[in-house]
Formats: C-alpha cells, structure tokens, sequence
C-alpha cells in the first residue's frame, strides 16, 4: 500500500531525474522502516504468544470447555432481579459522587497547576507530576488501596473514582487555562480586580466549555469503572458478577453483565443530553 | 456561576442592555436586544435545567451511597495514614520476583492488540457508510461495536477465566476483543471522515475496491489509525495490569495475592512497577506516534 500510486508518476518523468529519484528513494526509505516497523511488531506478537503459551493445541483443548460453560451461560438468567438492579443503581450512585468529587478536587488543582495563573510556581510542576502518578495507576489499584484503608462498600469505591479522575482532569484543565489568551486577565488586573475575581470572570468563561466536555467525558469513562469496581469489593454491580462466577453460575452472570450493559448504555445517553443542553445556542 | 455567553458570541457591541434597565438601545436597536433577551432566556432555562438535573443527581446519589463531604474528607485522612503506615516503605528486594509478571503484562497487551487490530480493520471497513457493502451490514457492524464497548474489558475477563482458566491467556483475549469496541469504532470513524474526491479518482482509473481501499482509503485515515492503535497499546499496558484481578495473570494478579496476604510493602512495590510500566510504554507510543505522523 503506497502514498500514492504510480499514477501521478509517470506524468513527472520528463520534468527532469533528480528531483524524482529523491522522491523514489525518500519513498524506498519510508517503505523500509515501515516494513521493519510491521516485521517487528509481527515478530514481538509472534513470540509474546509463544510467551503466554498461546499455540493452536491449547485453544483447541479449550473448545469442549466453551461449550460446556456456554451451556451454563445461556439463557441468561435475573437472580433476585431487585438486588441486581439496587446494585447497579449503586454504581451509578458511586460514579455520580466520584465524578463530582473529582471534578471539584480537579478545579481547585487545575487553577493552582495552570502555569499563567498559579500564585505558587513551583507548585504547578508538583501538582502536574502527582496528577501523572495517580493517572498511570490504574482505578481499579486505587480502590483495592482505599478497601484496605476504609473498608469494603462504595465509599472506597467514590474515593478510588475521584482521585483517579483527579489524575485526568486535573491536567486537562490546566492546560485548558493555559491556552487562554491573555487580553481578559490583564484587563481585569488592570481593573484592580482579585485574584478571586480574577479565576470567576477572566478564566473560569474562557474556560467552561472544555471543562464540560471534558467531566462529561469523565463521567462516561467513570460509569465504566464503578461497574467493574466491584469486583474487587468496592460496592455496586461487579460485586453481584463476581459472585455469580465464583459460584460457577455463569448465567447469572450473563444476566448481570446485561443489566452493565444496560445501564452504561442508558447513562450514556444521560450525558449525551446533558452535553446537548449545554452545547445547544440559538443563533 | 457566570454564563460563558459573553465571550464575543452575542453580536453588535449595542446589543447590550442600557445601565438605566430601559430595555431599549440607545441607538434604536430594540428587535435586536428583543433577539438578545429570547436567547438569553433559551440559554437560561437550558443552563436551569441542566443544573436541576445535575444536582438532583448528586442528592440523590448522596442520599442513596450515604457518602457525603465529611465521609470524604475522613476518608482521604484514613487512607493517607494507611499510604504513610502500611504502604511505605515499598519492598525493593521483591522487585526481581514480579518481573516476570510484568513480563506477562506486556507480552499480554501485544497479544491483545494483535487480535484488536486483526478483527478491527474489517470491522470498521464494514462499519463506515462509505465503504461498506451494505447499509445493513454497516448498522450491523456499528452495533457489534457498539455492544462490545459497553462491556468492561474486566468482565470479559470473567468470562474467559472461566473457560480458559486462569492466566494470562484469558487477560489477552479479553484485551483482544475489548480493544475491538474502541479500534473498530475508531477505524470506521476516520474512514467516514476521509475525502472522497480521492475515492473517485482512483475509483475513475478503474481500481477495484481493494485498490480504492490501499490507494484512497489508506493513505488519508494512517494517522489516525497509528494515533488510535498506540493510544489501545497504552490502554492495553493499563488494563493488563488490572486484569489480573480477575485472575488473568500479569501484574495485577501479584498484586492481588499480596494484598490478601496483608504483604503491603510488597504491594506497593508492584504499584510502582504498574506505574513504571505505563510510563515506559507512554514514552515509547509516544516516540512512534511522532515517528509515524
């Protein structure tokens, strides 16, 4: 597959050699390191399933264990559809204050972090690498740490979703403050004007859209997470999933990873219709 | 809060209202100010409701989780003590020990993303309206996508332990197929965005759908198919290290058992060694995303 064929090629070949034969060898080269490229990343596919002890015998082996666990699994069963659906109100309850947590903790250190208008220097660079370390850590780490700090139930699973949105939306809003052209803050401190009155009506108008598109976002990725946070005792519906596999009932566990799909589903649109209200002005 | 309606959005500067609360422009500009006010009113009863909702939520969810600014507040006081007493120092002499797993995590993402890549590209070309075969088949494509995103990679996970036991075998079918929601989605996307004028050109000289396809379709949607498959790598580094969890080997299993065994030192160590990975593997993406655009 090339850039662009030998088409538009031959019309060029009278213009002169040069110009096209470095064309041809620029266009030999990129081809060669995009087939190393592709030959390496072959070659590592290659032997990291050699690693993992991926070979055709193996999945061949498992083929009668498909069949026997999809033979469990459907009909997708409901057991006790009222437990299942009070627990995935409570995910939906725990990515609800994670988020809102998160995004008033993220404000808060986005303004401190932003480089144009942190009182504190030095303290942005803090802020920015903290935000890095608690986003490479993945959430699901973070509430494994906070069952063993507080407790099984939602709230370690609230805390596990606040700070690791914190990680995320902490520098996104930074580096929206920091795009912000600077005419509206100089007029403003020309105007004697707060530092308070400064981040309410300089920046936080300038500022407000991506902050939204970006929590709303958040949100999106935080219903997914406080579904699955479950699994590892943080309260809400993976816990009712985790059970019914453990107990061998896949069944039930299909119904209850229907009930997640459902339910992602619904508050996606949620917040499709949030991010449409906003967005919506009359011309 | 202050509306971001005044940020050059509104029209002739005389739109404004006059400081005596009249209504009317001093220039005679009464329809406009009249438009003025009715969108105002628009954006006001949006911005209402969207608050309304978004508050109702949060009371409801409080009341509902009993969580609360002083649960939370406590909470973060608890789980700092527990960070200073129990986590710290981390266990350096355990490091070798788990480096294998972390091995796994890696040598999983690859396989995983693999299998994404391999099931995407068709799957996206099927799923973009402009070069599938049938509306049917895009809508069908577009749905398979749809549904795969909507189920965590973790719950896919539980599944395939059950069937293929535990290990890293089940972690990187489930990264596979998970990745297959957002890659495919992608793929189909950047391929609906593309200029169709080159489409017609190469479909003019007579290419068959498979030169269209390498000779239009390719060249305009490679950056972002490099962006999205190195952007998965990253998620699937992320996601393999959680895996584990669930029982699908990597890191996250390591740390799953020593957390039950109350070895929090060690614990903290396989954090950092998660955490060192998605750094190296943000640095080298990054790398080969400059590289490849």
């Amino acid at each position: 597959m090339n850039r662009s064929g030998s088409v538009d090629l031959e019309p060029r070949a009278d213009e002169g050699a040069d110009p096209l034969a470095t064309d041809a060898a620029l266009r030999q080269r990129a081809r060669l390191t995009r087939t190393i490229f592709v030959g390496l990343f072959l070659a590592m596919f290659a032997f990291s399933m050699l690693q993992l002890g991926i070979v055709p015998e193996r999945l061949i082996e498992a083929l009668p264990r498909v069949q026997f666990v999809m033979g469990i699994m459907l009909p997708p069963v409901l057991d006790g559809p009222m437990g299942v659906l009070a627990a995935a109100v409570e995910s939906v309850q725990v990515a609800i204050l994670g988020t809102v947590f998160g995004i008033l903790m993220s404000m808060v250190l986005g303004f401190l972090a932003a480089r144009n208008v942190t009182p504190i220097g030095p303290l942005s660079w803090g802020i920015k690498a903290f935000a890095g370390f608690v986003r490479a850590v993945p959430a699901l780490v973070w509430a494994l740490l906070f069952i063993m700090a507080v407790g099984l139930g939602p709230i370690p699973g609230i805390l596990a979703l606040a700070v690791n949105s914190i990680g995320m939306l902490a520098k996104v809003y930074a580096e929206a403050i920091e795009e912000i052209p600077k005419g509206p803050i100089e007029a403003l401190r020309a105007c004697g004007a707060s530092r308070t009155q400064i981040a309410l009506q300089g920046v936080l108008p300038c500022v407000i859209r991506p902050f939204i598109a970006w929590s709303v976002f958040r949100f999106d990725i935080n219903i997914r997470y406080s579904a699955i946070l479950g699994v590892v005792g943080a309260g809400g519906i993976g816990w009712e999933l985790v059970r019914a596999s453990q107990i061998g009932r896949y069944d039930r566990a299909l119904g209850v990873t229907l009930v997640i799909f459902v339910m992602v589903m619904l508050t996606e649109w949620w917040s499709n219709w949030l991010r449409d209200r906003v967005e919506r002005t009359p011309a | 809060m202050r509306t971001p309606v005044g940020t050059g959005r509104d029209g002739p500067v005389g739109t404004q209202p006059t400081p005596d609360g009249t209504g009317t422009g001093p220039n005679g500009q009464g329809p406009a100010y009249a438009a003025y006010q009715a969108r105002n009113r628009v954006l006001l009863r949006n911005r209402a409701a969207v608050w309304a909702v978004l508050l109702g939520a949060c009371v409801w969810a409080t009341w509902g989780t009993g969580f609360g600014l002083v649960t939370f507040i406590q909470g973060i006081g608890t789980s700092i003590q527990f960070i200073a007493q129990d986590l710290l120092p981390p266990r350096w002499d355990m490091a070798p020990q788990f480096i294998q797993p972390a091995l796994d995590t890696l040598y999983m993402s690859v396989v995983g993303l693999g299998i994404s890549i391999t099931l995407s590209i068709p799957l996206g070309i099927f799923a973009a309206r402009n070069m599938t075969a049938s509306r049917i088949v895009a809508y069908l494509a577009k749905m398979v996508t749809g549904f795969v995103r909507a189920v965590p990679s973790l719950v896919l996970a539980i599944f395939l332990v059950a069937v293929f036991g535990i290990g890293p075998l089940a972690g990187a079918l489930a990264l596979g197929i998970g990745g297959v929601g957002i890659l495919a989605k992608a793929y189909g996307d950047s391929i609906e965005d593309i200029d169709p004028k080159q489409v017609e050109g190469v479909r003019a000289t007579g290419g068959s759908w498979l030169q269209v396809l390498g000779q239009a379709v390719w060249p305009q949607c490679k950056p972002s198919f490099v962006t999205w498959t190195l952007y998965r790598f990253d998620r699937n580094i992320r996601g393999g290290a959680v895996l584990g969890l669930a029982g699908a080997g990597g890191l996250g299993f390591s740390l799953d058992q020593a957390i039950g065994l109350y070895q929090f030192g060690t614990a903290t160590t396989i954090i950092l060694m998660i955490y060192a990975l998605v750094l190296a593997s943000e640095a080298l993406t990054g790398a080969l995303r400059r590289r490849a655009i």
